[in-house]
């Protein structure tokens, strides 16, 4: 099975993926102070319970630049990488499904659907997690629900978001009014790989703040319509630039396709702008350029540090990087390259 | 009045956030203020917030949480304040008093709505399907379905007898 990335539904709109994550600890292990013998208990005693469904991916045998690749896919979080104790990953050959053993909290649950699709990625991280409770006794208290290491993620454990390119909202300053909106809901507004990063590519993630007082189905709904009103005012920004300054975008769009065509050193954060505008292209149906086989999105992952180092099978430096960057995205926008 | 993020210079910004109608607040001083207008991680504003409150005048005498340690794992209330980190289940039920108001200002409630493991106990599942039966009691006379409403009534007192 193709993994998810690969879809061409994650370029049809500005969603790119869907995504549902639920935080879950077992009763009889301590959570952050957990010491290595206790550590290599929880993880058997979890990949048994799931080992009839999900493969465990040995994280020992990877690489420093495989893990990155890892992260930068969103296979697995930061934290997961941050601290030394053992740790176990099980994931879908689609990467659809991940589970992480020993993060934050014992169990990091995690479904993602390519497209418009959160309700699929709640009913099969729901899914997994009644596998698992069948055969775990879980950290639960009957005023509290779910209990987790950091009580932001107490209750329902689940975080439920979409990430979705969002280019004229942030070119036009209107993000910053949102940040602003989305909150008072409870929602939040964060950068592609996460909280505490700067945004690339446009890229953003919306996803629910608050894990108490409402059931998971009320956070999926809260956060559908939400995210549906920072659609609607996505696409009426594009139309009307594309109406009214159709000239301009078709320029920036051209250009950033030539670039990618021909340009010889490009740093990470220069092909994410790149790659945006001529995503931007695509979606408003102002570039008429060939489309790469692969989805923009993919790209836009497979240019970041781990993905390319993978790709050369090699660690390279920046400006190593840099011009391996420019020539793998030549080879994708220029066919005679 | 101190930073309620630092504890260290006088607060001179006020931070207030609304969550689903609950209003939660923290002073800052300039510094900590700058911080909040870098990407700043929702544990990081969180964390400002059990400062804020854990120093607030509460129901809760300050000489008291300090002296409390989970039996489990031994995290002081002290050691959370610090890292934000809860060190594990028994933990909810040792500083139970301050995480009531604590998650009431950061989630906006501190109740669990929603999904709960199928092998909880009894008395849960009795409490939930009571609840669910409340919600079709009140329905049924507002319709004046009274024999509905006079067999949802027996259920409701049964299930509270069983719990």
């Amino acid at each position: 099975m193709n993994p998810w990335y690969q879809n061409e539904v994650v370029d049809a709109t500005p969603i790119i993926s869907s995504r549902a994550r639920l935080a879950r600890n077992l009763r009889r292990y301590p959570f952050g102070g957990i010491n290595d013998e206790q550590s290599h208990q929880l993880i058997e005693e979890a990949t048994d319970a799931l080992s009839h469904s999900f493969p465990v991916v040995s994280l020992a045998d990877k690489s420093n630049v495989e893990k990155r690749r890892l992260l930068e896919r969103h296979v697995i979080s930061p934290e997961f990488l941050k601290t030394s104790n053992p740790k176990a990953l099980m994931m879908e050959a689609s990467e659809q499904v991940c589970i992480m053993v020993n993060e934050e909290d014992h169990i990091r649950i995690q479904a993602i659907c390519s497209g418009d699709n959160i309700d699929s990625a709640w009913d099969t991280a729901n899914r997994v997690d009644d596998l698992l409770e069948e055969r775990v006794q879980y950290a639960f208290d009957k005023d509290y629900g779910y209990l987790t290491a950091c009580p932001t993620n107490t209750g329902t454990g689940l975080r439920a978001s979409f990430m979705a390119h969002l280019p004229m909202l942030e070119r036009t300053g209107q993000l910053r009014n949102l940040l602003a909106a989305v909150s008072k809901f409870g929602m939040t507004l964060r950068g592609i790989y996460g909280e505490g990063t700067e945004p690339m590519g446009h890229i953003f993630q919306i996803s629910n703040q608050i894990t108490m007082g409402k059931s998971e189905s009320e956070i999926i709904s809260a956060l559908k319509k939400i995210t549906g009103q920072i659609i609607e005012n996505e696409n009426f920004l594009r139309e009307k630039a594309c109406a009214e300054k159709r000239l301009e975008i078709e320029d920036e769009v051209c250009r950033a396709y030539g670039t990618l065509a021909y340009a010889r050193r490009l740093s990470a954060k220069e092909a994410m702008e790149l790659l945006s505008a001529v995503r931007l292209g695509f979606i408003s149906g102002v570039l008429e350029a060939p489309k790469p086989k692969q989805t923009m999105y993919d790209i836009m992952m497979s240019i970041q540090s781990g993905g390319l180092q993978s790709r050369a099978g090699r660690e390279m430096s920046e400006a190593e990087r840099d011009e391996y960057r420019a020539t793998w995205l030549r080879s994708i926008f220029n066919n005679k390259a | 009045m101190l930073c309620g993020r630092c504890q260290k210079r006088p607060a001179t910004i006020y931070l207030q956030q609304n969550i689903n109608g609950q209003v939660s607040e923290v002073h800052l001083c300039d510094e900590c203020a700058r911080e909040f207008e870098k990407p700043v991680t929702f544990e990081q504003l969180f964390q400002g917030l059990i400062n804020a409150f854990a120093q607030a005048p509460a129901s809760v005498e300050p000489r008291h949480q300090k002296r409390r340690v989970c039996p489990e794992c031994g995290l002081s209330f002290e050691d959370f304040k610090n890292s934000g980190k809860l060190g594990c289940a028994e933990c909810y039920n040792t500083f139970r008093q301050e995480l009531e108001s604590i998650l009431k200002n950061i989630q906006g409630s501190n109740r669990h709505e929603g999904k709960f493991p199928q092998k909880i106990d009894a008395e849960l599942l009795n409490r939930k399907r009571a609840d669910t039966l409340k919600v079709m009691l009140a329905k049924a006379i507002e319709k004046e379905e009274y024999e509905d409403a006079a067999r949802l009534r027996d259920e409701i007192r049964s299930l509270e007898a069983a719990t």
